[in-house]
């Protein structure tokens, strides 16, 4: 048997199992000294590859592992689980390229981690199993958050940590009520019902999948990881809510909804926004949109497209942040009003940067072209006309702000004089790929189709597409060209929905946090007095003179229990029970 | 054969309790190895009668004396009684190969009465917890009761200083504990004229439900529950639990108070159950186990001395059994079980770990544990598995149990079942807090200056791991467990309830 054929046995083909030994190994070989701090993603590569390896061979079934009286079924593999096992690890593979050069141990063990949890939820086949590699995900991914190393990000990443545990009580509630509504059927599949567990679970989803105005955690962390860390983040966590939202809520009619606000309200964000990672995160919300609303509309066509959408749009955001990424390295500045003038210092990162932004403008012969139009026309198919031209209209707003504002105004525009450091080649190759991969899936899209879940076929180069598109885009460019002196970058900082602890009630509720921190104190004195008082009452009624000594005082919290009290609660009992057995 | 082997069971540590002294005194060297192998002995003869009950799914019946049925006294070991017996012996073995001051430092040895003392105190309370487990009559029941209480006051007194007091609080709560039971059972007996469990639950439709009859429960009910440290009767418990020395303290803290939720279990589950006053004591052990379970939890929370702080998380965790034994369905009870052992297992690792350390430094302060992980990583890493159980990390053990738990209370529905998950899961989170709190201080923080270095003795340090081992075990092969060991006397419960309906 050929060794490689192993992989094709589900142990051996997880993805995620590779990830993870990729971490150990990572982990154990840096801490032992075996290989040096530069070298540090050395592995983490390796086993990547062999991830890619394992998912692209993954057999489809379920294997399941008994804890307990559960059946937990960690490998469940049909096409749609597949779809984003390979995506993730490709993506995996090509943020350690990129990063390479940079990433030290820490990092790179909380990359792999953060990507084998990612495709460990993808690859659940129960609640359970979902529900604890969900968690996993998010706390990998504020370890990789606080690897940025900044004081901001440390801050962020804390916040980011609190936003998730709150959406993972909500999807635990949600997980609970189903199991019980549902007499214990634990399996992940389309959620019939509506009523509270619908409403819990998507929710918590929800949250992961940054629908406004749970969407606050992406904008607020994501800039404030390190270059390497963005790539990873912008891949994984939404992508892994649009996979679950496919997998329990297709075709719930509030999603369409939500999908085309979404997207709207991500590119208005974006089109002001000025910190270039910020702009691009506002970007993701506004594309999971687009896969949200197609999976709201639930046709085949519009799953596929959701489906579809979400592999392209892994490709290309990992390779605008790569590009925002290599634009940081090179000059050291992060907003679009300190850039300028840089593209004849780096011309091959800004033009693999402008792949990534006519793909995610959907540019014909670019890979997002090929699955946004599939969910424009599902939209049209299946008669949401409203959702079809406000998700056009994101579109524009998407390429003028990615494809010509941002360029414009940090490679192109006023040259600053920027003094710019040359860019290492191992990141120009993973920009370099991560580029041929789009253009790729652009001109060969049946290479992408043909792994979709479900069998809808659509052909995206009829005459009628490709001249939407084109009016669109050049429309766009209309637009830019009129008015791009009210599009110029301003130095400062829109308050989104953090004006909630940033804006004018933080500036109410901050007293209020002061005044109840002093009042801590006092309440924390009335309540050992009280407590110490109580005490002592019933140390005085139920064994006079075993009075507490001065060991209460200094520590209220030590206290004994007098042990009359337990004799006489003892009596209490057995009333207790005489009475209420008697009435 | 096999039968004589329950006869055995109790037997054997009873003599070894006679045999220590004598042999500490004649023969000092001897002693500890002695001691671990009759102990070594007694869990061998636990885990057959296990393997032929689990097997067999019959029980093992021995009549003392050869008395025929309803008179003669009755050992009995059904699957439920095995495995708590297996629990019992197989802990005291890690306890046993330890010396008896293993935690005072390498030059005080124990005087030989001391020694023996200590080994035979040991060696009864095996017999009178595995008697308890075995005995299928009520007053003989409190026998054994005694017995163990007795061995258990002479363990925690031999620690001495505060440990004395500690130990007489101990003696006042559980001799009250005592007298409650016995009257419960004077009154069962006047009504029915049986002692025998089985002849009880025969009987007992029979007999008018009057005052005698609610009065026997109530006493039975709350004299075990203070036993079981079933809040608010658990005054006793972190005294004692805190003060016995490190050895000692790992096994008690381990099975003593579950061994009485065992009897509990027997005798409301089982024997009473049917009875008004029955039903009515089962429901309010559901919502003190569920107080307890958030009261330990806080009051943990609020510690700043670790031994402590393990000791209050044991009145939370003895609230979830008991509030499971409380709602009293099949997955209740076999989360219920699984919790027992779970918890056996990681408390005895911490509770030996932790107190010994604390011994040895003479401080319990938690902030006297911080930079242990670079001191001694493997002790640190034995006690995170431990803790992580205790919050119901996964692959833990703890993971499983209270996930078996929280699944049940939530089939189990209604307020009581509500109030118990939300309870169960509030539990989780404070453990979280306060483990994650002292685990943060061993891994992330530099040996404060001035405080002595820790070290665990290498004959501490070995079971710590050991359990810490089978804690990992129990988590991964969570199954088998389940399968093996709690189905079964899962089985032995409900299948007596089921021929009584």
């Amino acid at each position: 048997m050929n060794p490689l054929d192993w992989l094709a046995i589900p142990p051996l083909a997880h993805p995620g199992l590779w990830l993870a030994l990729g971490a150990l190994v990572t982990a154990i070989a840096t801490a032992t000294g075996v290989l040096g701090r530069r070298a540090a993603s050395a592995p983490g590569i390796l086993f990547a590859a062999l991830a890619v390896f394992a998912a692209s061979r993954a057999p489809s079934g379920s294997v399941d592992f008994r804890v307990a009286r559960f059946d937990l079924v960690w490998y469940h593999a049909d096409d749609l689980s597949v779809l984003f096992a390979l995506v993730f690890s490709i993506v995996t593979l090509l943020g350690l390229l990129y990063g390479a050069h940079r990433l030290g141990p820490g990092e790179t063990v909380a990359a792999l981690l953060y990507a084998a949890s990612a495709v460990a939820t993808v690859l659940a086949g129960d609640w359970i199993t979902f529900f604890v590699f969900w968690e996993a995900m998010a706390i990998t991914s504020v370890a990789l958050i606080w690897q940025g190393g900044l004081p901001e990000s440390r801050r962020a990443g804390m916040r980011y940590l609190l936003v998730h545990a709150a959406g993972g009580a909500a999807l635990f509630v949600g997980i609970a009520l189903h199991a019980s509504a549902s007499g214990g059927v634990l399996d992940l599949g389309r959620l019939a019902a509506t009523g509270p567990p619908f409403w819990f679970l998507l929710v918590g989803v929800g949250l992961n999948a940054a629908i406004p105005p749970l969407h606050g955690w992406l904008t607020d962390a994501y800039p404030e990881a390190s270059t390497t860390g963005a790539v990873f983040c912008s891949a994984l966590t939404t992508k892994t809510a649009v996979y679950a939202l496919l997998r329990v809520f297709p075709g719930a009619e509030i999603l369409v909804s939500l999908g085309v606000a979404m997207a709207l309200y991500g590119v208005v964000f974006a089109v002001i926004e000025n910190d270039f990672r910020r702009l691009l995160g506002y970007h993701i919300i506004s594309q999971v949109g687009f896969m949200v609303a197609g999976v709201g509309i639930g046709t085949e066509l519009a799953l596929n497209g959701a489906a579809a959408h979400a592999y392209s749009h892994i490709l290309y955001k990992a390779l605008l942040f790569m590009g925002a990424g290599a634009l940081i390295e090179a000059t050291g500045r992060r907003r679009l009003t300190d850039l300028g003038g840089v593209f004849r210092s780096m011309p091959v990162a800004a033009i693999l940067y402008l792949v990534g932004a006519l793909s995610i403008s959907g540019a014909p012969l670019f890979n997002g072209f090929i699955s946004k139009s599939m969910t424009l026309s599902a939209a049209g198919e299946a008669h949401f006309y409203f959702a079809e031209l406000f998700l056009s209209l994101a579109a524009v707003g998407t390429f003028l702000s990615v494809g010509l504002k941002l360029p414009w105004f940090a490679f192109f525009g006023k040259d600053r004089g920027i003094a710019v450091r040359p860019l290492p080649v191992n990141l120009l190759a993973a920009m370099a790929i991560t580029a041929g991969l789009c253009l790729l899936y652009g001109v060969r899209p049946d290479l992408l189709y043909r792994m979709l879940p479900f069998a809808a076929s659509y052909d995206p180069f009829t005459a009628g597409h490709l001249a939407s598109n084109v009016q669109l885009l050049v429309g766009a460019a209309v637009l830019f060209a009129l008015g791009f002196r009210r599009l110029a970058p301003t130095p400062t900082r829109n308050l989104d929905a953090d004006w909630i602890y940033r804006g004018r009630p933080g500036r109410i509720a901050r007293p209020l946090v002061t005044g109840a921190r002093a009042l801590g104190p006092v309440a924390q004195a009335v309540r050992s007095g009280a407590l110490t008082a109580a005490n002592r009452a019933i140390v005085r009624l139920a064994a006079p003179g075993a009075l507490a000594t001065g060991a209460v005082r200094r520590d209220p919290f030590s206290f004994r229990t007098p042990i009359g009290r337990t004799v006489l609660l003892a009596a209490m009992v057995v009333g207790w029970l005489l009475l209420a057995s008697r009435l | 054969m096999i039968e004589a082997l329950a006869g055995l069971l109790v037997a054997l540590p009873l003599a070894g309790a006679a045999l220590m002294p004598m042999v500490a005194v004649l023969r000092r060297r001897g002693t500890r190895w002695l001691a671990f192998g009759l102990h070594l002995l007694t869990f061998a003869a636990a885990a057959a009668v296990f393997a032929r009950t689990a097997a067999t799914g019959e029980a093992i019946a021995h009549r003392m004396g050869g008395w025929p049925g309803p008179f003669g006294i009755e050992l009995r070991l059904d699957g439920l009684s095995a495995l708590i017996a297996l629990l019992v012996t197989g802990l005291s073995c890690f306890v046993a190969s330890a010396p008896v001051d293993a935690s005072r430092g390498a030059t005080r040895r124990a005087s030989p009465v001391r020694e023996g003392l200590v080994r035979g105190a040991l060696s009864m309370l095996v017999a009178g917890l595995v008697g308890i487990a075995a005995t299928r009559d009520v007053f003989n029941l409190f026998v054994f009761l005694e017995i163990s209480s007795l061995a258990v006051y002479t363990l925690v007194a031999s620690g001495g200083g505060r440990a004395t007091v500690a130990a007489f609080r101990y003696l006042i709560a559980g001799t009250a504990a005592g007298s409650l039971y016995l009257l419960g059972v004077g009154f069962l007996y006047g009504l029915t004229g049986t002692l025998n469990m089985d002849d009880l639950a025969a009987r007992l439709p029979g007999v008018e439900a009057d005052a005698a009859l609610t009065a026997a429960v109530a006493l039975i009910a709350a004299g075990l529950a203070i036993k079981a440290a079933l809040f608010p009767l658990h005054g006793w418990l972190p005294d004692a639990y805190v003060f016995a020395p490190a050895p000692a303290a790992g096994f008690i803290s381990a099975v003593m108070a579950k061994v009485s939720a065992y009897a509990l279990l027997r005798l409301l589950g089982e024997t009473l159950r049917g009875i008004p006053a029955g039903a009515m004591a089962l429901e309010t052990m559901v919502w003190l186990g569920t107080l307890g379970v958030l009261v330990g939890g806080g009051m943990a929370l609020a510690q700043r001395d670790a031994p402590r702080m393990l000791a209050w998380s044991s009145v939370s965790a003895m609230g979830a059994i008991l509030l499971a034994v409380g709602i009293g369905s099949p997955l209740a009870l076999a989360g219920a079980l699984f919790h027992v052992v779970a918890h056996a297992l990681a408390k005895g690792c911490l509770f030996l770990g932790v107190g010994g350390l604390a011994e040895t430094l003479g401080a319990g302060d938690r902030r006297a544990l911080r930079g242990l992980g670079r001191r001694a990583p493997w002790t640190a890493a034995a006690l995170t598995l431990a803790a992580f159980s205790m919050i119901g990390l996964p692959p833990t053990a703890g993971f499983s149990s209270k996930l078996l738990l929280l699944r049940a209370s939530l089939a189990e529905g209604g307020p009581a079942g509500v109030a118990a998950f939300v309870a169960l899961l509030a539990s989780s989170g404070l453990a979280a807090l306060y483990f994650l709190r002292v685990l943060e201080g061993i891994w992330f923080r530099p040996r404060p200056e001035g405080r002595p270095a820790q070290r665990l003795p290498r004959a501490l340090a070995a079971p710590v791991l050991s359990l810490a081992v089978l804690v990992l075990l129990g988590g991964v092969f969570s199954a088998v467990v389940e399968r093996e060991f709690v189905s079964g006397a899962v089985e032995a419960v409900a299948g007596a309830t089921a021929d009584e309906r």
